[in-house]
């Protein structure tokens, strides 16, 4: 619409109302031009493709703070389900459970995308699969040589469209894929590794079409730091937990472990109904070969006499050093017979145990052993245990280099 | 005057000036331009077949632009060798004004009130 004769003092008043209305915030009004094609209409004509721009800019940084804040919320999940995963593997107490948690934790972090955590085997010449998830293919093991990102020591980006320097142990490419070495205090402990399929998305699957993503591929990075630190750390914890159950001289189970086995044996047997032994073993006349031979001689021969007690034990047996040289083997699931059997087998393997020392042969020792039956011989664990070393004794009076059964249980057990 | 191609329903007529070695393009009295004259002026120039030619733009007449056609007008991919805008009025003046100052144009673009002078800018610009 055009306004032809309107006064050139209302003209001027309806540009002045125009800027208003903008000030205000009213980017979409617009002025009305006459058909005079003066300077007032060009002044018009200059608000109203100022007003266009302004609209279009507040538009533009409207579209810009919504996709930016999209980008926050998906940080914050993110951040959020990293937590959580922290959260998980700092409660879990050993690392079979650690890979539950990896696997249900990825698996949801990662939905639409294929992946897998690969963890080096003891000897590290390979590495195995231990968790994966979406529709990857692939072999459980891999070589270290099979992957860019081990051999390198670095996360390794394969763009799909490009798919120069892919990995070896990457059989099948749906899509982009990235690796990235899990490491931690300065070693590299395993893989994860991730793919998207925008090379051939599945049809029906759900959750499918996620894409590998520079957020995702952040989220990896992280994942594979927290999961790394948190294996290492129970790697850690369990070793420190193997080595204050175990004796530093022999490499058996020690004292400790002895007391926290047999309460837990003791409430298992009750519920099954069935026995668990124990033979209470000590070297005989051992302070005199210490007093003779001296303390490293007397240490050998208990290394000596450790490994003799743990070949002759079988699946299950736990051997036990249970002070200076007494020894104590706990055996689960046994009747008398078997448990007798066993003290007279450990009992001739030690006496056939020979060692040197300096060049110089170190006297042979005898065991002398008292053997306890739960709940035959003792109602608790230390009533059992009581009753072996009682039965110890009287193998020691009776002469030594030899088993000894112990005395059932009188009344006054009964408590 | 050269080959023409002008579309009637189309606020504008476009032809190829053979003596100038130019495309013209004329917006008619009062013309507005939206996006789609914006987009059929450039193909219409595009059609010519003089690629990346000068452009005379006679927007003389010209009585409205708006930012879609503006917006066209700088990114459109056709190649041109550099614009001359032709104006008159000051409402004309102030639209080839706001689009030298505000679009960032891939060519040259200079704006004339006398066509000769366009002409011999233009000339300059052939490539």
């Amino acid at each position: 619409m055009t306004i032809g004769n309107e006064p050139r003092g209302d003209r001027i008043d309806q540009v002045v109302i125009l800027l208003s209305r903008l000030a205000s915030g009213e980017l979409s009004a617009r002025g009305v031009a006459s058909t005079n094609d003066d300077d007032i209409d060009a002044v018009m004509a200059g608000v109203n493709m100022l007003a266009e721009e302004l609209e279009s800019s507040r538009a533009e940084l409207e579209e810009r703070v919504r996709d930016r804040t999209a980008e926050f919320e998906k940080l914050n999940h993110d951040i959020r389900q990293l937590t959580e995963l922290s959260n998980l593997l700092q409660a879990c107490e050993t690392i079979d459970e650690a890979y539950l948690v990896i696997d249900h934790s990825l698996g949801v972090m990662f939905a639409g995308l294929s992946g897998a955590v690969f963890l080096y085997r003891a000897s590290r010449n390979v590495l195995e699969i231990k968790s994966t998830w979406g529709s990857r293919a692939g072999s459980a093991v891999l070589a270290p040589t099979e992957c860019w990102a081990l051999r390198r020591g670095q996360r390794h980006f394969v763009d799909a469209d490009e798919p120069m320097l892919s990995c070896r142990h990457v059989q099948q490419r749906t899509g982009d894929s990235i690796c990235i070495p899990m490491s931690a205090h300065g070693e590299t402990s395993g893989l994860l590794h991730l793919m998207d399929d925008r090379l051939h998305p599945p049809e029906t699957q759900v959750g499918a079409g996620a894409r590998l993503t520079q957020a995702k591929q952040s989220l990896a990075v992280a994942v594979s730091e927290q999961t790394a630190l948190a294996l290492a750390n129970l790697e850690l914890r369990d070793k420190l937990r193997l080595q204050a159950l175990r004796d530093p001289l022999t490499g058996l189970l020690n004292r400790r472990f002895v007391e926290e086995w047999i309460e837990r044996e003791v409430a298992r047997t009750d519920h099954s109904g069935r026995s668990f032994g124990v033979i209470m073993a000590d070297v005989d006349h051992f302070k005199l070969i210490n007093d003779v031979h001296g303390h490293d001689a007397g240490d050998k021969l208990l290394r000596a006499i450790a490994d003799a007690i743990r070949s002759s034990m079988r699946a299950g047996d736990l051997p036990c050093r249970y002070g200076g040289e007494e020894f104590l083997v706990l055996l689960s699931d046994i009747e008398l017979p078997a448990l007798a059997a066993r003290a007279e087998e450990l009992r001739s393997r030690v006496a056939a145990v020979r060692v040197e020392h300096r060049g110089e042969p170190v006297p042979g020792a005898t065991l002398s052993a008292g053997i306890a039956l739960y709940p035959k011989h003792g109602l608790s664990a230390s009533s059992v245990i009581d009753a072996a070393d009682a039965a110890l004794y009287a193998a020691k009076r009776a002469g030594r280099d030899r088993v000894n059964t112990a005395a059932v249980r009188s009344s006054e057990n009964f408590e | 005057m050269g080959d023409m191609s002008v579309a009637s329903e189309e606020p504008f007529r476009v032809w190829w000036d053979e003596a100038a070695g130019v495309s013209r393009t004329q917006w008619a009295p009062g013309a507005v331009c939206g996006l789609a004259e914006a987009q059929a002026s450039v193909a219409a120039v595009e059609a010519l077949g003089h690629g990346a030619a000068p452009a005379l733009i006679d927007m003389r007449q010209m009585s409205r632009i708006d930012r879609a056609a503006r917006e066209h007008f700088t990114n459109s991919p056709g190649e041109v060798a550099a614009v001359g805008l032709l104006v008159g009025s000051a409402v004309s003046k102030m639209i080839a004004n706001f689009m030298i100052g505000m679009q960032r144009m891939r060519f040259p673009v200079r704006m004339f009130t006398d066509e000769s002078a366009a002409l011999d800018w233009l000339d300059d610009h052939r490539q």
